[in-house]
């Protein structure tokens, strides 16, 4: 009996581990967004550019928020013990995910943003990197979303879930950012 | 995701050695990314292989490389929620491939540095061949011995000396100090060592795409006007620099989560606290560094003009020592923490001063983030250098924390010279040089007077060689019983540190009076008058060079062949040494219950934990 509550407190524990240790992992995440906005500090480029499309740019961010409250739903049905329903909330967060990029390609071919003026190479190199960081979301989302049923994770063992949602509401509220910060600033 | 850890018999390990099938899908990944560069782009008829597509190879290389070497079976599949038909090997074999055992982990990353070491310092000797003589002798153009002085630094620093310590003797040392069984995050750490041999790979063959100039710092306007050689730089420090970040989050919330009951913040052994000061600044400083870099690829291959002269060429340079000057207290704070850590034990006296030791290396690297732009005094104007040049002179007095508790522990001690106690007080003299010298460079007048001269080059040499590469082999020395079980011969340990001293010493004393003499910096040729004065330094290096290598062939010497060890040669008290040498993969029988401090020798000395006789292994491994 002892033995068994020793176990649960070091396992406790781990997870303590594993989530401060993911936290802090986020935290330097954001360090490049900082480099990026320090650039376009030194190169003057605080200004919006007249040709950027405000509904493409506001619809793409509003696809972004609604995949973030639906992966936040499917952390939330894992805490009820709903395995089904939060596989399909990370499914459709795949969609949604998938549909952000596909709007933010869309946007990108136009070629309504010179890549050649200040704001254009502000604008190119960070929605890059917010969009690498998407891409790295999706793959972990489908990733979880496939271990999900293999691992059977439940409403006592749900990390895995937890992670990849902290990690796509990150990424997300950096994709909304970049949407204030070029669209808005 | 970490509780999967599967082991085998070695029998049924991979059935292709793990690197070979690391170069096959690296050579995979990089034919199919650059194949698919080429066709989805837009400009028909450009070759197969351009700057951008191997650009892109080289993410499909690394890609394959690490899932090459066990990525996929330790990594890839538990992710999926698939086990593995095939896991790590428990014999020879565990360390050529990827491992989760900090312990195996860390023996990696050490034969990795030593690897680097000896790459980059043969790099080193090439340089100072050229250098033996006024005109062009060992190299046919200029470019190549730039290429040569960037390839050097670039090895040396990312890949090292921020690894060497950190990487790897933090990965075996830091969990058996603080009496943990393993780290938190196994998995992770196992791939970040094997982004090594990545990184050093690229940036060694980096000159066969065309020279490049900037040196290890990546100078703009230099880059963008460079051979392609200067991409795979860019690739190769993001991997190199990765490797670091992922072995700092490991570490630094290992030492958070997983210390033993009683190892509190005040008795953290001091080798574990400069790692964990080392591991918050690697944390913020490191993927600063990776996002320039990476706009500075990004204004090579689109092009833009972020650094050039229709950019903010200076912009790149405040980017970059934002990173540089830290990077030099990443360096040394581990070295720092190890003159504590060994003195105390070799003179079997209490440290003196455990907290003001451990304020210093908090405040060194607290203000390592304000000395920056003293490596930009040609660049600024008098009122703008006041500040840094302030900072930069305070740092000596954290700095000066680590000596004071250095020779209050000496003070009036039967200190053993043994080899690690000699290369330690050897570290010591050495850094103090670097460090006045540093001091004088703080200062505006002399610090553009001897901009760009070898007196600069002498200083940094000083700080590095000379503070951490000494205390590096003396924690090999240290630990080398701990590690193997087996004993060097301390006749030769002491012949080579004494040898290493002397070479190291007149190399580089000599280099600042070059420095002095009007000697610049990222030239292979110089006037007449100064051919003497660089023989010298020539054949010290050289000696250096033949003395580290002699280091190197003593410790495998011993690794294999030396005689057994006793198990506590030195009378430590850090909880490495209550387990069997070397430790087995769980490291303690039972978790360590700590009682006391780990400093304290003499009469006050007590014991340091309640459960002695539980923690020992009872099979001896």
């Amino acid at each position: 009996m002892e033995q068994q509550a020793s176990t649960t407190m070091d396992q406790e524990r781990h997870l303590a581990a594993l989530r401060w240790g993911f936290r802090l992992f986020l935290g330097i995440e954001i360090i490049p967004f900082i480099v990026l906005f320090t650039l376009r500090y030194e190169l003057d480029a605080w200004y919006v550019a007249p040709t950027v499309n405000q509904w493409l740019g506001a619809a793409t961010a509003a696809v972004m928020l609604i995949s973030i409250f639906w992966v936040v739903s499917a952390l939330g049905a894992i805490r009820q013990n709903d395995l089904i329903k939060t596989q399909h909330r990370l499914k459709s967060t795949v969609g949604l995910g998938l549909a952000y990029m596909a709007l933010v390609i869309y946007e990108w071919s136009q070629r309504s943003i010179p890549v050649g003026t200040r704001y254009g190479e502000n604008y190119y190199t960070t929605l890059g990197v917010s969009a690498f960081y998407t891409l790295a979301g999706l793959f972990v989302l489908v990733a979880v979303a496939v271990r999900s049923g293999r691992a059977r994770l439940n409403a006592q063992n749900y990390w895995d879930i937890q992670a990849v949602t902290w990690y796509w509401v990150f990424q997300g509220l950096a994709a909304i950012a970049f949407y204030i910060y070029f669209y808005w600033i | 995701m970490a509780q999967n850890v599967v082991t085998t018999p070695s029998a049924r390990v991979h059935v292709m050695p793990p690197m070979l099938r690391g170069f096959l899908w690296a050579g995979i990944g990089f034919l199919v990314l650059n194949s698919i560069t080429a066709a989805i782009r837009p400009d028909v008829g450009h070759p197969f292989v351009t700057e951008v597509s191997i650009t892109i190879g080289w993410i499909g290389a690394v890609i394959g490389w690490l899932l090459g070497v066990g990525a996929y079976e330790g990594v890839v599949l538990p992710l999926f929620g698939v086990t593995p038909r095939v896991g790590e090997a428990t014999d020879w074999r565990r360390y050529w491939a990827f491992a989760t055992d900090h312990k195996v982990v860390g023996i990696q990353y050490m034969t990795s540095s030593a690897c680097s070491f000896i790459l980059a310092g043969g790099i080193a000797m090439a340089m100072r061949a050229e250098l033996a003589t006024p005109g062009m002798t060992f190299f046919s153009f200029s470019d190549q011995y730039l290429s040569a002085v960037g390839s050097h630094g670039t090895i040396m620093m990312f890949s090292v000396a921020t690894v060497a310590l950190v990487g790897g003797l933090g990965n075996y040392m830091v969990p058996l100090m603080i009496g943990a069984r393993s780290t938190i995050f196994p998995r992770l750490s196992g791939l970040g060592q094997w982004l090594i041999p990545a990184g050093v790979l690229t940036v060694a063959l980096s000159p066969l795409l065309g020279y490049w100039t900037t040196g290890w710092r990546g100078y703009e306007p230099l880059g963008s006007q460079d051979a392609s050689g200067i991409i795979f730089y860019y690739l190769g420090v993001a991997a190199l620099t990765m490797s670091s970040i992922i072995v700092s989050l490991n570490l630094v919330t290992t030492i958070v989560f997983n210390r033993a009951p009683g190892v509190t913040w005040a008795r953290l052994p001091l080798f574990v606290w400069g790692i964990t000061t080392v591991s918050i600044l690697n944390l913020i400083w490191l993927p600063e560094i990776q996002m320039t870099f990476i706009l500075e690829l990004l204004d090579r291959l689109v092009p833009l003009n972020l650094f050039n002269a229709s950019g903010q060429v200076l912009a790149q340079l405040e980017l970059f020592w934002l990173f540089g000057h830290p990077e030099v207290y990443i360096v040394v704070v581990p070295a720092f923490a190890l003159w504590n850590e060994i003195i105390p034990v070799m003179a079997q006296k209490s440290l003196f001063a455990r907290s003001w030791a451990v304020i210093g290396l908090i405040f060194v690297m607290m203000l390592s983030g304000l000395v920056w732009a003293h490596h930009m005094f040609t660049n600024m104007r008098n009122s703008e250098m006041f500040p840094f040049s302030f900072f930069t002179e305070m740092i000596s007095i954290p700095t000066g924390f680590a000596f004071m508790a250095a020779l209050g522990t000496l003070w009036k001690s039967r200190y053993r010279l043994t080899t690690p106690g000699l290369l330690i007080l050897m570290s010591i003299f050495n850094f103090l040089h670097g460090g006045i010298t540093g001091v004088f460079l703080a200062d505006p007048p002399i610090n553009l007077q001897v901009h760009d001269t070898m007196f600069v080059v002498a200083h940094f040499h000083y700080t590095i060689i000379g503070g951490m590469v000494f205390s590096w082999i003396a924690a090999t020395y240290y630990w080398l019983p701990k590690m193997t079980g087996r004993m060097y011969s301390e006749f030769w340990g002491k012949f080579l540190s004494i040898w290493i001293f002397l070479a190291f010493n007149t190399a580089f004393s000599t280099m600042f009076l070059a420095g002095l003499m009007g000697m610049n910096r990222w030239v292979p040729t110089y006037p007449p008058y100064l051919g003497p004065i660089n023989w010298v330094i020539t054949i010290a290096a050289w000696t250096l060079g033949v003395g580290f290598v002699l280091h190197g062939v003593h410790i495998v010497w011993a690794w294999r062949k030396g005689p057994k060890a006793p198990e506590n040669p030195w009378n430590g008290h850090t909880l490495e040494w209550l387990t069997s040498s070397p430790p087995p993969a769980h490291n303690f029988d039972a978790i360590p219950e700590v009682i006391d401090g780990f400093y304290t020798y003499g009469e006050k000395a007590g014991p340091i934990v309640a459960n002695l006789k539980e923690i020992r292994p009872h099979v001896e491994h």
